[in-house]
């Protein structure tokens, strides 16, 4: 029988003495056996005997006490110790689920290119009440990268050699999960997703989230660290559409968590957006009635040109507007616009042929417009 | 920009020098570290107070995991630590402020240079070790492996070195001893601090006791060694002078050959895999019938050529060959070396020594291939050098004379010497020590007749607490000649009372009742009259005080300082703990005179062992330097003798095995040796001892109607 490869379980603690009972018994308990727990404890921390305390009934448990910055900071320096073949991260908040090893760990085992398996979570309150988190809808391998799931680290296992070869490492200020997540984006090659409840998460240790604007500005340079990691690996060519909806989905979620000032978070946003995704000038895709809807209404974008696949319509306008051949796109750099509704699929399958990923749909390009464009 | 240095410290059960070592690493001038503690799974409070320690600094990171010994927590802790050097400190040691930055400083200034060393000292006892050699030093594979201290702590290690050359230590105990073949095989420039840096605690006995199981075979360790070396492509490279290293660091492996069959087994397998050509050439020697007569004729004029001719002179060789035509016709020691083809044309029988330690394997290969058989190993020259010319019918054979640098050793040797040349001077004396014993024990058997009368002395080192030295060459000696005379010279031995104790007090009464004849002094009323219940058949007990009781001419009268002399037993093998030697020596300062130390090792004046032609002389010294003190407290058993024939006003401590009070009780009408049953009675006794007067400081004790009785007992029938 094939040996089990070994797992670590990185744990960083913060002052978590009410639940680290809770988590440690999950973790041990686990039906996979072959683990290396981490527990990194920031010196001074009220649940250190508790940690010791397991420690001497489970020596997988190793324990690292330093004095260290955050949580970031820790879960590098566990990462950078871990012998594991796969890693995964639990707060010592949550708990999870006995089997959630082992079965985040099969996919990886079965497919060598899958860099990251995923499951989903539910949110636990004190008071006992258990509500919806996020799952992925169905099980299986996304092939083509094209994914989002929810902006934490914990509800996945990673292989240890894609984290450590890609030099993964979390940001060490605030907000280190937005922009672990958004790292992580580019550069992983397929993801497994488990339609399962596997972690439970500990829904009332709200002051991690805090209301205020100086949060909101640590956000946005989390994720300017994020994205400037993936231009240092794939250039501007690699936007894909699809991320920039996502993003701006995270972005929305992050905003309307921080309270009231929406208009001036928005504005932020914005700035940020058009810093990472050039889409003032676009091309619309499909010369149809769609495009000329759009054109009728929202002048205001300055759209370069049109292109389409019916040779009768190049070298014709649109409301002024040139309509060009299709391989136009094969020198071009911004954002396409799918202006299809009927037909979108189809395109959109055209584009990712030509290994051009930055479009968007018609409705997201306007959702994009409307929620942030229009506050700078 | 100063270069990071990562510090590991293993830490296991070291409570009580944690905190020392600590302050020691965090007060070092070169700032830049990183101190890894990586804690095993203590039984004390270690993990707690390394916790505690590091709100002092920021810089200490603590580990708490399972580790399967020093060497697999020393791994990780190069596997995680971040700097550019390495340096490993043990928990219950400290290093001096200055340590990293000595160290470290030829590291930054020579790139060829991967390793730098310093020396380092005990911190409660006199032992030490500096480096020979001093700057930056091209390192042969030997000088390594023989020249330095098996430790991995008193190097400073460059990482990436270390990785590169894939440099992991072996997970369990002996990590060290591996570790250091490993270094010899992949050093090349190694800096020397000649300076003692670091302070070596050989107290703790836990820290040792990582893998507790009381047997703790050196075989793995050894094993993983030439593996990693295999893998490395080093091992065919450096194979003779391995085969030279284990065959000389194992010499103790033919007494535990004998009891021991598992470790028989363990080196047997390490030999079949590693160096099959030794078992070979083992069973060759075995079956040869040697003829002493012969004529000898030495292979090889190299160094070990020189050194055994120098050291032993006889019997002389009739010519040595060699197959370096460079050195035909010239003399080594005297004697001429010639052309290998020469043995073709000897008429009388030969017998050839191979004076190679080295490439003993090689030589004897060639021999063989020549149909010459009558071969000895360089290390039985000894042998026939003590054998030889002894033909008388009546021979003595003492066994058991210890070449070390203790003093103790010495006076036992030169009572014993004493004793025969005055009762047996008709007698051949032929010495074997501990070393002839271990290197030739396997044919030792074919010098010795059965009508040789063989003595034997410990040392008053039997019993269950010495089960690697003097109760194990006791039982081979008994097992081996059970039909030749015994004598063992006074003794003391003892069993502790734990079932440990007990096995071996079992396992030496069966072997005592398949002796022939054996006379057995005993100078402990304990296991006297215990022994003598059993009623054992042909073993006959004499109760009698030690043989060196009798040295009265050594005694040298000379003024007295005003100083107290506190000589204790060092190490592992003493009685008394850490806590209680500082106690002794506080107690001893608040009578307000000058304590010094004595060493039964003179490190000052024999740092090596002492020679057989030396030993007189430093007996002589010891009893000088002793008999300078006021008074002397003491728990070593030759110290109270030394104290009692100088006529030294003495006190002495009890000890675990009982061989001081024991020894007392043959003193007890001594007004200036007096024994204190606790520490709290030290200050009371040294205070009575030092009144007593002048006239009555008289050595009378009379040992000659206890060697009278010895001999009559012995040649009685």
């Amino acid at each position: 029988m094939k040996e089990e490869p070994k797992v670590s379980i990185i744990i960083p603690v913060c002052n978590s003495k009410r639940y680290i009972d809770r988590c440690l018994n999950s973790v041990v308990s686990q039906s996979y056996k072959n683990l290396e727990i981490l527990v990194m404890i920031k010196f001074g921390d009220d649940s250190t005997a508790d940690c010791i305390r397991w420690q001497k009934k489970d020596w997988r448990i190793t324990i690292v006490i330093r004095q260290d910055t955050g949580l970031g900071d820790a879960r590098n320096y566990a990462l950078n110790i871990a012998t594991g073949k796969y890693v995964a991260y639990v707060d010592a908040d949550d708990w999870i689920d006995v089997d959630y090893v082992k079965k985040l760990v099969t996919p990886l085992e079965k497919y060598p290119e899958v860099d990251i398996s995923c499951c989903g979570f539910d949110r636990n309150e004190s008071s006992g009440i258990v509500s919806e988190g996020w799952m992925p809808k169905c099980s299986g391998v996304v092939a083509n990268g094209r994914w989002s799931s929810w902006v934490t680290v914990w509800i996945r296992m990673y292989r240890s050699d894609f984290l450590k070869d890609n030099d993964l490492s979390f940001y060490s200020g605030s907000h280190e999960d937005d922009a672990f997540y958004w790292t992580i984006k580019g550069y992983v090659r397929k993801i497994y997703f488990i339609s399962e409840i596997l972690y439970h998460y500990t829904q009332d240790n709200t002051q991690s989230l805090m209301h205020s604007s100086n949060q909101r500005l640590l956000y946005f340079q989390a994720m300017t660290y994020a994205l400037d990691r993936m231009i240092d690996r794939h250039g501007k060519i690699f936007w894909k559409g699809w991320m920039l909806h996502e993003l701006m989905g995270c972005i929305q979620y992050i905003i309307i968590n921080l309270g009231v000032e929406k208009d001036e978070g928005r504005k932020i946003a914005g700035i940020f957006l058009k810093n990472y995704f050039p889409i003032d000038e676009i091309v619309l895709f499909g010369a149809g009635n769609d495009a000329r809807d759009y054109l009728i209404r929202h002048y205001e974008s300055k759209v370069k040109y049109i292109v389409d696949n019916d040779v009768y319509k190049c070298g014709q306008t649109l409301h002024g507007v040139p309509i060009k051949s299709f391989n136009e796109l094969l020198n071009e750099r911004a954002l396409v616009v799918i202006a299809s509704s009927k037909y979108s699929e189809e395109m959109e399958r055209q584009m990712i042929d030509i290994g051009y990923t930055y479009y968007l749909t018609l409705s997201e390009y306007q959702w994009v417009c409307r929620e942030y464009m229009k506050y700078i | 920009m100063k270069s990071l240095i990562s510090v590991i410290v293993p830490v296991f059960n070291a409570s009580d020098w944690i905190d020392r070592c600590l302050d020691s690493i965090v007060a070092q001038s070169h700032s830049c570290t990183e101190i890894l503690l990586i804690v095993g799974n203590c039984q004390d409070d270690s993990l707690e107070k390394c916790i505690k320690y590091q709100n002092k600094d920021s810089r200490i990171i603590v580990m708490s995991r399972n580790d399967f010994g020093q060497g697999d927590a020393r791994n990780y802790g190069i596997k995680i630590s971040k700097g550019k050097y390495i340096a490993f400190v043990d928990a219950d040691d400290c290093i001096e402020p200055n340590y990293l930055s000595n160290l470290v400083t030829p590291l930054e200034e020579d790139d060829k240079v991967d390793v730098s060393c310093c020396g380092f000292d005990g911190i409660e006892d006199g032992g030490a070790w500096l480096p020979l050699k001093m700057g930056k030093v091209q390192v042969s594979f030997n000088y390594i492996a023989t020249k330095t201290w098996p430790t991995v702590w008193i190097y400073l290690y460059r990482r990436a070195w270390l990785l590169e050359h894939n440099m992991w230590m072996f997970p369990g105990c002996h990590e060290d001893d591996a570790w250091r073949l490993l270094l010899a095989a992949e050093l090349k420039y190694v800096y020397f601090v000649q300076k003692a840096l670091y302070h070596y605690n050989s107290f703790n006995v836990n820290s040792t006791m990582h893998v507790s199981s009381k047997r703790r075979s050196i075989i793995p360790a050894m094993e993983y060694a030439m593996n990693a070396l295999t893998v490395s492509n080093k091992f065919e490279k450096y194979r003779c002078e391995l085969r030279k290293y284990f065959a000389d660091t194992w010499r103790i492996q033919y007494i535990f050959s004998e009891f021991d069959e598992l470790m028989v087994k363990e080196e047997e397998s390490f030999y079949k895999k590693f160096f099959p050509e030794v078992l070979l050439e083992r069973e060759l020697v075995q079956q040869r019938t040697l003829d002493l007569n012969n004529n000898l004729i030495m292979f090889g004029a190299g160094d070990d050529a020189h050194m055994l001719l120098s050291k032993h002179y006889k019997p002389e060789p009739k010519y040595i060959i060699d197959n370096d035509r460079n050195k035909h016709d010239t003399l080594v020691e005297g004697s001429l070396v010639k052309a290998y083809e020469n043995i073709f044309n000897e008429k009388e029988p030969f017998n050839v020594i191979v004076s190679s330690s080295k490439f003993y394997y090689e030589l004897t290969s060639i021999l063989r291939n020549d149909n010459i058989t009558n071969i000895l190993p360089v290390e039985e020259y000894p042998l026939i050098y003590q054998f030889w010319g002894k033909k008388r019918n009546k021979r003595i054979i003492l066994f058991y004379l210890c070449e070390s640098n203790d003093v103790g050793e010495c006076i036992i040797a030169e009572s014993e010497r004493m004793f025969i040349s005055n009762y047996f001077y008709d007698y051949d004396l032929v010495e074997i020590t501990d070393d002839m014993f271990r290197r030739n024990g396997r044919w030792l058997n074919k010098y010795i007749k059965d009508t040789d009368l063989i003595f034997f002395n410990a040392g008053n080192r039997l019993g269950s607490l010495n089960l690697k030295g003097g109760e194990i060459a006791f039982r081979t000696l008994l097992k081996n000649f059970s039909h030749n005379k015994i004598v063992v010279l006074p003794q003391n031995m003892y069993y502790s009372n734990d079932t440990f104790g007990k096995a071996a007090y079992n396992e030496m009464l069966s072997l005592l009742k398949k002796v022939d004849d054996l006379v057995l002094c005993l100078n402990n009323n304990t296991i006297y009259s215990d022994l003598k219940k059993q009623k054992i058949k042909g073993i006959r007990y004499i109760f009698m005080p030690d043989l060196s009781m009798a040295m009265k001419e050594y005694y040298a009268k000379k003024e007295r300082t005003n100083s107290i002399g506190l000589c204790l037993v060092k190490g592992n093998n003493s009685s008394l703990s850490v806590k209680d030697k500082e106690r002794i020596s506080v107690l001893l300062c608040d009578l307000g005179k000058n304590v010094v130390k004595i060493h039964m090792t003179n490190d000052n004046l024999y740092k090596r062992m002492i020679r057989r032609d030396e030993q007189e002389q430093a007996v002589r010294y010891k009893i000088e330097e002793i008999s300078d003190y006021e008074v002397v407290i003491t728990d070593d058993y030759y110290c109270v003798i030394m104290c009692a024939i100088s006529e030294t006003p003495c006190v002495i401590l009890k000890t675990v095995s009982g061989n001081t009070s024991g020894l007392y009780s043959w003193l007890v009408n001594h007004k200036y040796i007096a024994l204190a049953n606790n520490i709290d009675e030290i200050q009371e006794k040294v205070l009575r001892v030092m009144n007593v007067k002048e006239e009555e400081r008289k050595y009378k004790f009379k040992c000659d109607g206890f060697l009278n009785k010895l001999k009559e007992i012995i040649v009685g029938d």
